[in-house]
């Protein structure tokens, strides 16, 4: 009885390290590929804010947008966009405030609002095996630099 | 008369009872087994087409932000697998820029080749290219390149553990010099 009760423990154990190890793997994988999206996200949104400010200046702050597949001239859609089947995809812009003396970037009150600033969060969103919703996010600060 | 002795030992119905216990032993340890290796044959193979994955991205992602400009004669962005060709400085910012090649082989390996050097393996034996789309977005004022990269496990058998397969996606904007 003795040995039926350590074997099933053992079996079980053993069972319980490979799924895990599985598991991790498929999860790891799963963030390479958002952080892949995330990045041509984020590239996107620099390639639009290269042709013309306004691209950017023209969106509503704190709304998340998605560009959809294809290529330039992107409309960005406000809602989020599924990549790859399993990914939800989407951006969205901040207002940037300024102190008035350093001009660094500030949260503080009496900070100065930049509209030649804008801070893109980029936002990839998936159901991880046995760990639910994974959330991973790019920022990034685009400036009207032309 | 000689009374009967107290018989010791087994009886046809213990030796029926033990027989069947190991024989379920056994194919259960049997099946167990069969399912662990299955199990690590399919960790291998996922492993085996992300890191090859990840790593033939990063390479390429890396070669395209260091690149002075696309290498448009010697680039093909309408077959699959593509491949893609750049002028950089990025090994020697004082001598001429150099051509940089990345283009799948006959045994559906990425493969990297820079001028005046041996061609380099990025991807290994394990995993093959199933697709290397590559797409050129350009406006005029900028121009990106975006990678959609397949790979993969390479089978030994039409068996579900060895089988694996990962894609990864992104686009990457050319920084002209």
């Amino acid at each position: 009885m003795a040995a039926i009760a350590l074997g099933s423990v053992l079996v079980l154990n053993i069972t319980q390290i490979i799924l895990t190890s599985l598991r991790i793997t498929n999860n790891q994988a799963r963030a390479v590929q958002a952080e892949y999206l995330a990045i041509e996200l984020m590239e996107q949104v620099r390639f639009m804010r290269d042709g013309d400010w306004t691209n950017l200046s023209s969106l509503s702050s704190n709304t998340p947008y998605y560009l959809g597949s294809g290529g330039p001239p992107w409309n960005p859609q406000m809602g989020s966009e599924t990549m790859l089947s399993i990914f939800s995809r989407s951006f969205t812009l901040s207002d940037i405030c300024r102190d008035p003396i350093t001009r660094d970037i500030s949260t503080l009150a009496g900070c100065i609002a930049d509209p030649d600033t804008k801070k893109v969060t980029a936002t990839i969103q998936w159901e991880a095996v046995g760990e639910g919703t994974k959330i991973h996010s790019l920022e990034l600060y685009l400036t009207h630099w032309q | 008369m000689q009374p009967h002795a107290t018989q010791k030992g087994y009886s046809l119905i213990n030796l029926i009872l033990y027989t069947a216990l190991v024989a379920l032993t056994v194919v259960f340890i049997t099946q167990f087994t069969f399912t662990v290796l299955v199990l690590r044959n399919k960790t291998a193979a996922q492993r085996a087409v992300w890191e090859n994955a990840r790593y033939a991205m990063e390479r390429m992602v890396h070669q395209i932000r260091a690149a002075n400009t696309l290498d448009l004669p010697y680039s093909d962005f309408i077959a699959s697998p593509g491949t893609l060709a750049l002028l950089t400085n990025i090994y020697d910012i004082d001598e001429p820029q150099v051509r940089v090649i990345f283009f799948v082989d006959g045994n559906k390996r990425l493969i990297f080749s820079r001028e005046g050097y041996t061609d380099e393996m990025i991807t290994d034996e394990m995993v093959e290219i199933s697709a290397l789309t590559l797409t050129r977005y350009t406006d005029g004022t900028s121009e990106s390149i975006r990678i959609v990269l397949t790979l993969d496990a390479k089978s030994p058998s039409s068996r579900f553990d060895y089988q694996a397969t990962y894609t990864l996606a992104t686009s990457i904007l050319i920084r002209k010099k």
